[in-house]
């Protein structure tokens, strides 16, 4: 009963007490007219939902299809189409139906009127609610459909319940990727070109290319000696061939904290995974076998390089797989904690906040209105995480007392309903506030593995947010050296706060407005910081960009063309 | 825009243009005769007006009562007149199409700019004759509405003609005095009370029972959950109490162990 019922029924039954006892029929009636239309539509609104509810089935076309598990490309629109209906009858007035979105979802609106697309009314009856809307997937990772969020209200509005008619589908969302532009020359420098995905590399092997002649050393094959030449030269000679090989792309990923703080889309882990997609789809295209390192601070992974478009897929789903947020680390229980949750408990399960069946135990304590009023509160999101997880009457208790817990489990719970990694799930954080040691210990360890594990002539790309640790760059300077010597080529990709690289133009502000001036002062932040690491790295033969935008990408490319033809130089 | 979303905002607006001209009835109903004065006849219908934004039913109730309450006289017949009906209906009918406004206001978000643009943009299709799908679909969702609309009305009618039969059948008195005179003799007035106070005990028992029943399994659990809860909570906070205080102490004796005392640290290293 909402609160205009409650209203209406208690100025109803006076009006009617002081009609009966004044002898004013009209009084008496008007009040007792009213009373009785609340009870009547009371009688009717349990009806409905007695036989309504129960019949109420959701179905939702994703694409044109209803499968679950499927492969979505983050940054493609996608066409969504929810249909619910009643076995038998019909729907009555009024329902609102809206189908419950994640964050990592953005909805688009169908027209300029519409602002929430993903929702319906019903005013009248109808045998089914329809919907069709437009979304679009913010960042690779999951999409979890949980299913429809149902209003049921009488047509005056003095009854109203919500529930959850669960209809769940969940997707994989695959990295956005940009198809550059073919970086292989066209015009043939070579007289025998050799297999797709196989390059020249001017050093001896048993390529097709000739590279050299040299005296003929005991134990050449003699099918390569050259005899025109030994002839006349009056000594055994033998051709030198180059050598062919792959060049493998590794990419590193790290994809610690700071990487994933912010909301889905603007994270730096997702330019990461965009710069590091494109790549992959530039170099497979060229033949070059890709595989990748992930690694955050908790685990890690090895894709092995593999070519090909199975093998690229195969990347791609594992950069889904990393992007995932994971439990973020404990922290301390917050007002803004409790709301969030509290909000998301009513979208998600809001039969399990009903007070008839969720009571609260009576205590003495806390005396104060707000305060108790606040306790009520944590007291009736404790008891619904408690059915939701499953956990015991005693545990039910300690997530009413226990600051510490409730957060671990309200973390866990804002997470798992897709909430992006900010506050409140984790605290803000400033740039710079901390040197970066751990996170260059992991790229460094991560390198060092790699090297390892590689092969010859292996471009190493390492994406990681060196920007914010560049204090701590000089731990990272020994595996640099390690890759280089082992004659590795390797390449730093820097993502940026500001999704821009630094230019002349950027770094004045265009105007005195604060978000200009902010943004100019972050630039050239970014830039001195750039220049000082671009210069550090540079010393050793390593080279660095800032993604963000295309040349990145080509940066990379061209560091790959550098190990196809074997020579040495610095691009960046 | 579905077709469901523009009925309810044509439907916004008729139930808004009728909760106006029954509240322009009830205003001559209501200041017919009476010596009140133009102010108070003017809040009554900014009171109206205000339905357009805010549900003020609950005022004009108030209002109507009030009014009633100082005006009518006490009696001890029954309606006399139809007007007196009609007057109780002109309320009754106010106060459903200003909540049923108020509600699809409220339901579908809708503000007055868009409900104006809705009915606007259905009339010029009207007008150049466009038989489109979307009209078409329109016009048969607004039908369905307005048709739940008359159900409503007749539910009205007919509550006001029960309520009636039932006042008819107590005996009101005429007024507080003469009804505390004819108490020790008053067996008419208290007669049918038990019948009544078992008939609504009887609807109530059956409305919860329906309610109850209603619930989900997780719903039940929770009950369940909350009745061993409220039972036992004063020995779970006990023994939880018992255990954080242990934590804490341990917590502290581990990083007593972990950090070196102050003064070990200010000795000279030999």
């Amino acid at each position: 009963m909402t609160w205009r019922a409650r209203w209406l029924c208690l100025f109803a039954a006076v009006g009617l007490y002081l009609g009966l006892l004044r002898g004013q029929p009209v009084l008496a009636l008007l009040s007792m007219s009213v009373l009785l239309w609340i009870g009547i539509e009371w009688s009717l609104f349990l009806w409905r939902m007695a036989t309504e509810f129960s019949r109420i089935r959701g179905s939702r076309l994703v694409n044109g299809s209803e499968e679950t598990g499927r492969f979505l490309w983050s940054g493609r629109t996608i066409a969504i189409e929810a249909r619910l209906f009643v076995t038998r009858g019909s729907f009555s007035a009024i329902t609102v139906a809206r189908d419950v979105m994640p964050e990592n979802l953005e909805l688009l609106p169908d027209d300029l009127d519409n602002k929430y697309p993903s929702e319906q009314i019903l005013a009248g009856t109808a045998s089914e609610i329809l919907f069709r809307y437009s979304a679009r997937p913010r960042s690779a990772g999951n999409i979890f459909l949980p299913g429809f969020r149902m209003t049921f209200q009488d047509p005056h509005g003095f009854f109203r319940t919500e529930r959850f008619l669960e209809c769940t589908q969940s997707f994989r969302v695959l990295p956005a990727f940009t198809a550059t532009r073919n970086s292989q020359t066209l015009v043939k420098r070579i007289n025998a070109l050799p297999s797709h995905g196989l390059h020249r590399l001017q050093r001896s092997g048993m390529g097709s290319e000739l590279l050299e002649l040299r005296e003929y050393v005991p134990g050449d094959p003699p099918k390569s000696i050259a005899w025109k030449v030994s002839a006349r030269r009056d000594k055994l000679m033998t051709r030198q061939y180059e050598s062919e090989v792959p060049v493998r792309l590794q990419l590193f990923v790290n994809g610690s904290h700071g990487t994933r703080t912010g909301g889905f889309g603007c994270r730096l882990l997702d330019q990461m995974l965009f710069v590091a997609a494109s790549t992959a789809r530039s170099a497979i295209s060229n033949g070059d076998p890709v595989g990748a390192i992930l690694f955050d601070e908790q685990r890690s992974w090895r894709v092995p390089a593999a070519g090909g478009e199975r093998g690229f897929y195969r990347l791609l789903e594992a950069l889904a797989n990393f992007s995932v947020n994971p439990s973020p680390v404990p922290q301390r229980l917050s007002a803004a904690m409790m709301t969030a949750a509290m909000n998301v408990c009513h979208e998600r399960f809001p039969e399990l906040l009903d007070v008839s069946v969720n009571r609260v135990p009576f205590t003495w304590f806390p005396i104060l209105p707000w305060s108790r009023r606040q306790f009520r509160n944590r007291c009736r999101l404790a008891a619904a995480l408690a059915e939701v997880y499953k956990i015991s009457t005693q545990l039910q208790v300690q997530l009413m007392h226990d600051d510490y817990m409730m957060a671990v489990y309200l973390q866990h719970f804002l997470t798992h309903s897709g909430w992006s990694w900010m506050d409140p799930v984790v605290p803000k954080r400033g740039r710079g506030m901390n040197d970066g040691l751990p996170a260059i210990q992991q790229i460094s360890a991560a390198m060092t593995r790699a090297v390892g594990l590689a092969k010859d002539n292996e471009v190493f790309v390492v994406f990681a947010d060196l920007l914010d640790c560049s204090k701590a760059i000089t731990h990272l300077l020994p595996s640099v050296k390690l890759a280089l010597a082992k004659h590795h080529r390797v390449a730093f990709i820097c993502p940026s706060p500001t999704f821009k690289r630094p230019t002349k133009q950027s770094t004045v502000a265009s105007s005195d407005n604060v978000e200009d001036l902010l943004f100019a002062a972050e630039q050239l932040n970014l830039e001195s910081e750039y220049q000082k690491l671009k210069r550090e790295l540079g010393r050793l033969g390593a080279s660095l960009s800032i993604s963000g935008e295309e040349q990145a990408v080509h940066m990379i490319l061209s560091q790959m063309n550098l190990a196809r033809s074997g020579r040495t130089g610095v691009h960046s | 825009m579905s077709p469901e979303t523009n009925a309810c905002r044509l439907m916004s607006v008729i139930c808004l243009w009728l909760t106006l001209i029954t509240g322009f009835f009830l205003g001559l109903f209501f200041f017919a005769g009476t010596e009140l004065s133009l102010p108070v006849q003017l809040v009554f219908l900014a009171m109206v007006l205000l339905s357009a934004t805010r549900w003020t039913g609950l005022f004009l109730l108030a209002a109507v009562q009030l009014h009633l309450f100082f005006a009518e006289p006490g009696r001890r017949s029954s309606i006399q007149s139809p007007s007196e009906l009609l007057f109780v209906l002109a309320t009754l009918a106010l106060l459903m199409f200003g909540s049923r406004f108020a509600t699809l206001q409220a339901a579908g978000r809708l503000t007055l700019f868009s409900m104006v643009r809705a009915v606007w943009r259905f009339l010029a299709s009207r007008d150049v004759r466009e038989a489109s799908p979307l009209s078409t679909a329109v016009w048969k969702s607004l039908l369905g509405i307005l048709n739940n609309l008359i159900i409503r009305t007749s539910l009205l009618l007919l509550i006001l003609f029960a309520s009636f039969m039932l006042l008819n059948s107590i005996e009101i008195s005429g007024n507080l005095r003469d009804w505390a005179e004819q108490l020790p003799g008053g067996e008419r007035q208290a007669k049918p009370s038990p019948w009544f106070m078992v008939v609504i005990a009887a609807v109530f028992v059956i409305l919860f029972e329906l309610a109850w029943r209603q619930k989900t399994t997780s719903q039940a659990r929770m009950y369940l959950r909350s009745l061993l809860l409220k039972d036992l909570y004063p020995e779970f906070r006990m023994i939880l109490s018992r255990r954080m205080v242990l934590r804490r102490k341990q917590l502290r004796d581990a990083r007593r162990i972990t950090t070196p005392p102050a003064h070990n640290t200010q000795k000279p290293l030999p």
